[in-house]
């Protein structure tokens, strides 16, 4: 269960570029068949899998959001050069995680369902992992960037498991002990 | 008053007084029937430990079972068929007993890497032993390699596994005991209401009731083990092993020894009193006395229902010996009478017998009082109990003895005086020769019994040794040992981590202004709402803690089975590709994980709720390196570095932790009132002699072989535990006796002639034949107890002899020697 669970999570969490709100489905659709590809491609080194599975998804989430929201209030402390830093940090730890997740991929389906706005600037996507003996949902959140009014994934929740709020949960408990610096040299 | 009492009542009506003091004791005596033995865990515990009320916190919290273990070394090969079936029918079987709610074995333990699977396919089925396509080898290597079950479900040679007996919880125990707790609490710290008042005896009485009730079904439950896995004994060998299992079987050899021991302990004693004194009215009538002794007091212990546990078993063998020593001196104070006036009336004679003792008897049995109310001070029942017993058990001694001895001789014919042989009371003779022409070498033997001592006394180590309560060629200790070494440890030790709750350290002024923006407020708002739910509980902070005390709690050579959440991660890291589980992974498996494995896997060691961690550890109590006070302040020290105190508060909890506070509190208890008993002794010696250099004269006499048992403790590598630790009492309450007896004797002597040598040769020859006799009685009847299976017995009947043979000596050598040295009494004129 847990292999298939986060294979999908990270299958799944995979590339949306900056979508507009009508186009996420099929957006979403498109870059999980791709990644797929990748995956199920037996030419391709590890390595170049990794590569190509990285440009898929790297603009679609927003990681610097991402990185505020894991830090909590404590991201209003720092300093602009900390911050850039822990984004930085903070992206290759998700896409390091993601790349390792991704490699126990195996076979499963993958069924995208319908969007859900939650707020005027919220939305949930619903998906599912289908495997052999049970089925798990996953949850996308999107939120809507006021800058360029584009849709942005900032979380994703799978099995009920906020990913970023197990980062938030883990950071404050690093920073009770640490600093900020150390907290940017442990990821 | 004294006299006028023995003239007009004892005396005159020694019959009728018989009858009466005989038949009230019997009648009182139908009360031995409630005497109970109890020798569980709970009555070796502090009144007052905090570490006790944590430690039923924590059982409570992490919902942990008591368990039996048995070691099961089967002939032919563990994964053989016949052994699996051995196995499998053993299994069967215990699930059919009342108080057996499961057993684990490994027939039916969970098979994870037989082989690796995924985790899906683990969950929807659980592999065993029984399942089929089993690789045999590859089940073999899991159980050497798997973490939770090497070294603990099987030994290293793979050639004994343990069966996991896991007992129904009582859990009307724990509500009757914390009803009756909170309304003690409350007693102590402010009046209960009438009715509240009621309630408490309500509730301990059915607190007793139901222990009772429950220690049989306890002892009912090992029996039928035991029988049980007799029957298979043809197939394998057994061993049974588990704190329940001590307890009831330290009961079991208690009930032996007194029955065993106590009736060859008097026959024993009956057989040197024949040959001491030779008349049958010297052996009958000591028998008499120590027997409504006994009765008396046990009597009063079941209408009191006072029970008899490991510390207070040889409270018996105890008062027998102070009623025989008091009972002796009357004997032979009478014989020193009768010879010296053979034509007195009989009447005469046991009058002057009575009143010539009454007051050196009356304050050897206070000081000996004062000797055990040492023991009061300790916060331990059962050995407050102990002191208790003994000060009325030796009161209720006196009392009987001055009644039944003076009536019984008025009821018996005079006999002309015992010609002893010269080869029987040559001791007291030797002595005084030995007082007078070796001053040296008393200083010499004296010199060297300190410097003896004190050498010894420094070896001295407390320590509470459940498997070396047992001999090695027992089973239990066989079988203890099995399990103890082979198979994980014996007595249960928790390390509890308390994280802290605290928030970061982060303060919101910290923030700078240009931050503040209505999106990340948002966002913070979203997030805060969920994060306290229970399946972020899992972080890398939280699992690298773990893996740190779990790893630093392997590496420690005394600490046998290490079981915690860190068993997990690591079986966790081998099914996933050996890579360690991180907070995600935990988040996911803990949302997914069905609640009966939660109760198996997370309950015993996560407390999400109460931010808690338990690793749960066994001791391995027959280490001979295991020093236990030592060892849980190195634990408590090391952790308290390893983890940041900011982070989480370690404390240690269970059976380890109570024992060691219990042993730890008697034996500082037992310094402090040593101090304090002797103040009170030296108030006493004052009182009685009414003179500095006499009180400190019968100190020092009484130091001396008090110091000397300390110090053959120490050589003899015999640790301080809760059965010796009382040793100082007992040496205290007996030594004093010889030297109040000595001393009056020689006031009186003294007063004849002023003459210190003749003094000394007539008090030796006189009051120093029943302190001999009183000596060679015990002596050879206590050494019957060092053929006790009980250790502690056997430590008991060797130091009271030590104790018995040091205060002869001190008494008999060094107190005249110093008498003739100071010359402590004003001559008269």
């Amino acid at each position: 269960m847990l292999k298939k669970v986060i294979i999908f999570l990270f299958l799944s969490v995979i590339s949306l570029y900056a979508v507009e709100e009508r186009n996420i489905q099929k957006v979403m659709d498109s870059k999980v068949r791709q990644v797929l590809d990748i995956l199920k491609n037996k030419t391709l080194s590890q390595k170049q899998k990794d590569q190509k599975n990285v440009r898929i998804i790297d603009d679609v989430f927003d990681y610097s959001i991402m990185s505020q929201i894991s830090l909590g209030k404590r991201w209003k402390t720092l300093t602009k050069n900390e911050k850039t830093q822990f984004s930085k940090a903070f992206e290759q730890k998700i896409k390091h995680s993601y790349l390792d997740k991704l490699r126990l991929y195996n076979n499963e389906k993958v069924i995208i369902k319908n969007l859900k706005k939650v707020k005027t600037n919220r939305i949930t996507l619903e998906t599912l992992v289908i495997g052999l003996d049970d089925t798990y949902k996953v949850i996308y959140l999107f939120y809507k960037k006021k800058q360029n009014n584009q849709w942005y994934i900032y979380d994703v929740e799978l099995v009920g498991v906020s990913i970023i709020q197990t980062y938030r949960k883990q950071f404050s408990e690093f920073l009770k002990t640490k600093t900020v610096k150390q907290l940017i040299e442990s990821l | 008053m004294l006299t006028t009492l023995y003239q007009k009542l004892i005396l005159k009506y020694p019959l009728s007084v018989l009858i009466i003091l005989i038949s009230s004791i019997l009648i009182f005596g139908i009360n031995v029937l409630k005497l109970e033995i109890d020798a569980s865990a709970e009555t070796l515990l502090l009144n007052d430990d905090k570490d006790l009320a944590f430690s039923r916190t924590v059982a409570k919290r992490f919902q942990t079972n008591d368990l039996l273990i048995i070691a099961y070394k089967p002939k032919q090969n563990l994964l053989s068929p016949e052994s699996l079936q051995t196995l499998t029918r053993i299994s069967e079987d215990l699930k059919q007993l009342p108080s057996v709610e499961s057993v684990d074995s490994l027939i039916n333990v969970p098979l994870f890497f037989s082989p690796i699977r995924d985790m899906d396919d683990l969950i929807n089925e659980t592999r065993t032993l029984k399942s089929p396509d089993i690789n045999l080898s590859m089940v073999k290597h899991e159980f050497l390699t798997s973490p939770l079950y090497k070294d603990s479900l099987v030994n290293k040679d793979f050639t004994i596994s343990s069966i996991i007996i896991h007992l129904y919880q009582d859990p009307e125990y724990f509500t009757l005991l914390e009803k009756r707790n909170r309304l003690l609490d409350k007693q102590r710290n402010a009046s209960l209401t009438k009715k509240e008042e009621q309630t408490l005896d309500e509730v301990s009485i059915a607190f007793k009731e139901h222990r009772d009730e429950q220690r049989i079904l306890d002892n009912q439950n090992i029996k039928e083990i035991r029988s049980l896995i007799s029957k298979y004994q043809n197939d394998a060998t057994f061993f049974l092993g588990g704190v329940q299992m001590i307890s009831n079987d330290i009961v079991g050899f208690i009930k032996n020894d007194l029955l065993i021991y106590g009736s060859t302990l008097i026959l024993l004693i009956i057989l040197v009193l024949g040959f001491v004194f030779k008349r049958a009215r010297w052996v009958m009538l000591p028998i008499l006395i120590c027997a409504l002794s006994v009765i008396a007091i046990t009597s009063s212990l079941g209408y009191f229902g006072w029970e008899i546990t490991v510390i207070s078993s040889n409270f018996i063998a105890l008062q027998l010996i102070i009623t025989i020593s008091i009972v002796l001196h009357l004997i032979v104070r009478y014989e020193e009478l009768l010879t010296l006036y053979p034509h007195a009336s009989s009447k005469r004679l046991i009058l002057v017998t009575m009143i010539t003792k009454a007051t050196p008897t009356f304050f050897a049995i206070i000081t000996t009082i004062a000797g055990f109310s040492s023991l009061l001070y300790s916060h331990i029942y059962p050995v407050i109990n102990l002191g208790w017993m003994m000060s009325a058990g030796i009161s209720m001694s006196l009392f009987i003895a001055f009644i039944v001895f003076p009536a019984v001789l008025m009821l018996l014919k005079k006999r002309p005086p015992i010609k002893r042989k010269r080869s029987m009371a040559f001791i007291p003779s030797l002595t005084a020769r030995i007082v007078l022409h070796d001053k040296k070498a008393i200083y010499i033997i004296t010199f060297l019994s300190i410097v003896f001592s004190i050498t010894g006394a420094s070896q001295l180590i407390v320590e509470n040794s459940f498997i070396n309560y047992f001999k090695k060629d027992t089973d239990i200790y066989k079988g203890m040992k099995i399990i103890d070494q082979e198979l994980g440890g014996t007595t249960p030790l928790d390390v509890i981590l308390t994280l802290s709750d605290e928030n970061s350290t982060y303060s919101p002024t910290d923030a700078t202004q240009e931050d503040t923006d209505e999106e990340a407020d948002s966002f913070e708002d979203e997030f805060s709402l969920v994060e306290n739910q229970d399946q972020y509980w899992f972080t890398d902070e939280k699992i690298k803690i773990i893996k740190k005390v779990h790893n630093y709690l392997t590496q420690l050579e005394q600490v046998g089975e290490v079981q915690s959440f860190a068993t997990l991660l690591d079986t966790g890291k081998v099914l996933n590709e050996n890579k360690d589980l991180d907070s995600i992974d935990l988040a996911l498996i803990y949302k997914k994980l069905p609640q009966k494995y939660r109760d198996v896997i997370l309950t015993p060691y996560v407390d999400i709720e109460h931010n808690q961690l338990r690793f749960s550890t066994r001791i391995v109590d027959s280490s001979e390196s295991l020093r236990r006070d030592a060892l849980l302040k190195k634990i408590k020290s090391d952790l308290t570095q390893i983890i940041d105190p900011d982070v989480a508060t370690v404390q240690l909890s269970n059976l380890m932790v109570l024992y060691n506070n219990m042993l730890q509190s008697l034996f500082h208890s037992q310094i402090t009132m040593i101090g304090l008993v002797l103040l009170i002794v030296f108030l006493m010696f004052l009182l009685l002699f009414r003179s500095l250099k006499l009180t400190f004269i019968a100190l020092i006499v009484n130091i001396v072989p008090i110091a000397l048992v300390f110090g053959f403790m120490g050589w003899l590598h015999i640790p301080l535990d809760i059965m010796t630790i009382t040793i100082a009492a007992i040496a205290m309450g007996i030594g004093i006796d010889d030297t109040i007896h000595y001393i009056h004797r020689f006031k009186v002597e003294f007063e004849k002639d002023n003459l210190y040598y003749f003094t000394m040769h007539r008090t030796s020859n006189s009051i120093g034949n029943a302190l001999y006799f009183t000596t060679l009685v015990i002596v050879i009847g206590f050494s019957i107890l060092t053929l006790s299976n009980l250790i502690p017995t056997i430590y008991f009947g060797l130091l009271t002899m030590v104790v018995m043979v040091a205060a002869l000596t001190s008494d008999m050598i060094l107190l005249p020697k110093l008498l003739l040295l100071i010359k402590p009494f004003k001559k008269s004129k």
